[in-house]
């Protein structure tokens, strides 16, 4: 009896064991974050995990155009800020440190944050300062996050933004590649494309008036890169402060917008152009057919062509006549 | 037609003076109201306004002082780093931040009125404090604000 009895809890303590053990598969991880216009690779597992998320606020110089110099503040010294990812029912604990080399107080809001201020009331940081809290990611989504300090929109203009994907419980459909871009309306003292170093002009702000309109400002530099044949996933944020993004690739169509990064909703079709509010964000699919340098823009076309809203993606792979050819090019007789 | 030259005289020099003393007196007064704001919220007012300091200015805690007004706690940005309400975004704040120099101003805010705002913060824009300063570092900027309003102050040293 006794050694049915040892049997027993030897048992009940394996069932105990494992089931601690399986739990553990949900047990804390570190989100592994990326700079623009990397994005972190898919979740593949279920939700419900305890994520810790930790970013850093610092103000940093760095280039806005040639020979143009600009103090962003940032999140983690890139502007955007990194990408987060996390899944449906994750639960986060959310950790902010301001430099102590930080000459402002700054903080988080993120949109996905159901709760005071989406985590600015818990996380104004003074220099040398740590906050957290801990928030369930309830709603599937791409959201902004921005530094919620007062005076606000001088924080947002300086380049305090990036964008947080909340993968709906069953992930997003598989794509070949995926990329992150937000864009972002800066105003110098300076007119564009004066040289030295700028300061930051409230004023033009105020009247919506912007020196420079860019996407991923100081982030890693290069083009996005896909070969023919290939689905491309892009996040496209808008940090603003002011302008609606009409974000458009010269050369493509979207097979898929997710419109407003309304993740569950029914995705659009067959889109030209898509507009992304400040504070707003749209996820935008595509198959490249034919081999290129497509162009990132915003379609508000001055701000592309005069004052900086450019970027490249460049596809590489076997011309597809079928597709796309040229029947004559350059010569006398062409035409114009 | 005959043009009286002292009445056109008059005309010329008068207007303009008397247009630019209304300019000016109606700036001044503006700036005046400002400067006089109450931050507190009424309902507050009576039980902040008593409230007493907690720390005797020295130069220790004075000093002290000056390092969170011009390090974490971020005051210089706005308030600039004489307490003239010129610091570098001072700008982008409508009304502006307060230029703690005005002997007025000094005057007639207590000591409880500018704790509870370094504390809670203002509907113009400053952050509050509550959570990023102690008790003891807020009485030692309230302190130091004082500063600002003497002619000979550790505030007014470099």
């Amino acid at each position: 009896m006794a050694k049915k009895m040892k049997l027993a809890v030897l048992v009940l303590i394996g069932l105990m064991v494992s089931f601690g053990l399986n739990s553990g598969s949900y047990a804390d991880e570190t989100a592994k974050l990326t700079t623009a216009p990397e994005v972190p690779p898919a979740l593949n597992r279920a939700g419900g995990a305890q994520v810790t998320v930790e970013l850093e606020t610092t103000e940093k110089k760095g280039a806005i155009a040639e020979g143009v110099e600009y103090t962003y503040w940032t999140f983690n010294g890139t502007v955007p800020g990194p990408f987060v990812r996390v899944k449906e029912g994750d639960t986060i604990t959310f950790n902010l440190k301001n430099s102590a080399t930080s000459k402002n107080i700054h903080s988080i809001d993120i949109h996905a944050v159901t709760g005071p201020g989406g985590g600015a009331k818990a996380t104004q940081t003074p220099p040398g300062g740590k906050t957290a809290f801990q928030w369930k990611a309830i709603n599937p989504g791409i959201y902004i996050y921005h530094c919620a300090t007062a005076h606000i929109p001088t924080h947002i203009s300086n380049g305090m933004y990036g964008l947080l994907l909340v993968e709906p419980a069953n992930g997003l459909p598989k794509v070949d590649r995926e990329y992150y871009v937000v864009q972002g309306d800066f105003y110098t003292k300076g007119k564009t494309g004066e040289k030295g170093s700028q300061a930051f002009d409230v004023e033009k702000a105020r009247a919506e008036q912007p020196t420079y309109v860019k996407f991923n400002a100081m982030a890693t530099p290069g083009n996005l890169k896909a070969n023919v044949g290939e689905t491309v996933r892009l996040y496209v944020g808008n940090g603003g402060p002011n302008l609606t993004s009409a974000f458009h690739v010269i050369g493509e169509i979207f097979d898929t917008v997710y419109q407003l990064g309304a993740v569950g909703s029914e995705p659009a079709k067959n889109v030209q152009t898509t507009v992304i509010p400040p504070g707003g964000a749209a996820i935008v699919e595509f198959k490249v057919d034919v081999p290129a340098a497509y162009i990132l823009v915003d379609h508000a076309i001055f701000r592309a062509i005069d004052k900086g809203a450019v970027g490249i993606l460049e596809v590489t792979g076997n011309e597809n006549p079928d597709v796309y050819k040229a029947l004559k090019s350059g010569g006398a007789d062409a035409g114009h | 037609m005959k043009i009286n030259v002292k009445l056109l005289f008059a005309a010329v020099l008068v207007i303009p003076l008397y247009l630019t003393f209304v300019v000016l007196h109606t700036d001044m007064a503006q700036a005046a109201d400002d400067a006089y704001d109450v931050k507190v919220p009424e309902s507050k007012l009576a039980e902040v306004k008593v409230l007493k300091n907690a720390i005797t200015p020295n130069e220790k805690s004075l000093s002290e002082a000056k390092a969170i007004f011009t390090g974490k706690g971020t005051c210089f940005n706005c308030h600039g780093e004489n307490g003239r309400g010129d610091g570098e975004l001072a700008s982008s704040f409508e009304p502006p931040p307060r230029n703690f120099t005005i002997p007025g101003w000094q005057k007639v805010r207590t000591d409880g009125e500018i704790f509870y705002v370094i504390t809670n913060g203002t509907e113009s824009g400053m952050p509050g404090f509550g959570d990023m300063l102690t008790d003891e570092e807020k009485w030692s900027l309230v302190n130091y604000v004082r500063e600002f309003g003497k002619s000979k102050s550790l505030a007014s040293k470099k």
